[in-house]
């Protein structure tokens, strides 16, 4: 089974959700309200690029708020183009209905 | 692309503005009790405002907050590292009504620093018209400083109801809402409405939607100012969502610095 987390909210959650990622190697976590500076970039460091998946949060939150964030984010392009969509393109091409 | 305007692809390119710099208004620094920040520390702090072309981070220390005898100092000390970059709120907990005494007769000695006061009324569980403000509260309107507070909505401490009552006691404060009411909007569009020294500060608004259109259009943009609780929040998220506003360019100008740089005045030598 694969697992996305979200919704997880924006006051510091790492505490809650790193211990899942250690755990459990299916455990992903999306970015809609990972608002923390530098965050994403010690996710790609200690998680990999793998475990992360794009969020915007919309309708509820603007578009394009994670979008800038990811852009320029501290990581390789590589890790950018596998966090807005490679990665949910993987996980959903190897769902088995 | 988050937009076609002019402003969204310059940040778009280059994750700033050279025509739009940026001023947070409201940031902290420090660790946090059980918060994982990367970047809590002045350098690395300054090295993400590089980053988001943000020109000026006004702030709280964390640690002031809780103990100010111990952590003011810490403010002082940052600001003295990067007088071109930052500027502090002096941190008043109203729990020791001594060490704010002590503040005062030394704020002068802090002109290059301070730019007014910090509260916090929910954690300090102290509402904002409790008596022991009172001398934050005189010196600012005295001076007609800035005063940066928490707010939410519905709050005992600090929602609108609270404010609207100090803010009639004390006109001559800038009074800048940390989170603007958050929840409450109308009533915090009223209360900018009400009051011409009340802005609307936006840290953890900018992941609502259309509550920044609902503000230009409401209370107007010269009443807004960008904020994002650095070291908790990343600028260019912030950005991103102000880009993606169905607001214009001028209100974003506004909003970024505009407004900022005309509270800041009295206190920018040089003007930067």
């Amino acid at each position: 089974m694969v697992c996305v987390i979200c919704d997880h909210g924006c006051w510091g959650m790492d505490r809650m959700f790193r211990p899942l990622l250690e755990r459990y190697p299916n455990v992903h976590v999306d970015i809609a309200q990972y608002l923390l500076d530098g965050g994403i970039e010690c996710l790609v460091a200690d998680y990999g690029a793998r475990r992360i998946l794009f969020g915007s949060g919309f309708p509820e939150s603007y578009m394009g708020g994670m979008m800038l964030a990811l852009k320029h984010a501290r990581i390789p392009d590589e890790a950018k183009i596998a966090i807005a969509g490679e990665n949910l393109e993987r996980i959903l091409g190897e769902a088995q209905l | 692309m988050i937009g076609s305007s002019e402003l969204a692809q310059e940040f778009w390119a280059d994750g700033k503005s050279e025509s739009c710099p940026i001023y947070d208004m409201h940031g902290h620094m420090g660790v946090w009790h059980s918060i994982y920040f990367p970047r809590p520390d002045a350098p690395d702090m300054v090295g993400t405002m590089d980053e988001c072309g943000v020109r000026m981070l006004v702030f709280s220390h964390h640690m002031a907050l809780y103990a100010p005898d111990i952590a003011n100092r810490s403010a002082v000390d940052a600001v003295r590292q990067f007088p071109d970059r930052l500027r502090a709120y002096c941190a008043v907990n109203p729990n020791y009504p001594e060490q704010l005494e002590a503040d005062l007769q030394t704020f002068e000695e802090h002109a290059d620093v301070y730019v007014g006061f910090k509260f916090l009324p929910d954690y300090h569980k102290i509402a904002l018209t409790d008596e022991r403000y009172l001398p934050a509260w005189e010196y600012a309107n005295e001076r007609e400083m800035l005063i940066l507070t928490h707010t939410w909505g519905h709050s005992p401490f600090d929602g609108p109801e609270i404010v609207r009552q100090v803010a009639e006691r004390y006109p001559e404060v800038k009074l800048l809402l940390g989170h603007s009411c958050h929840g409450e909007w109308d009533e915090a569009v009223q209360l900018a409405r009400d009051f011409p020294n009340i802005y609307l500060e936006l840290t953890a608004i900018f992941d609502d939607r259309e509550i920044l259109e609902k503000f230009a259009a409401e209370a107007g943009s010269d009443r807004m100012l960008f904020g994002t609780d650095l070291p908790w929040f990343d600028p260019h998220q912030a950005v991103g969502a102000l880009l993606s506003a169905h607001i214009s360019d001028d209100d974003r100008h506004n909003i970024c610095h505009r407004n900022a740089e005309s509270l800041l005045a009295p206190y920018l030598n040089d003007g930067s």
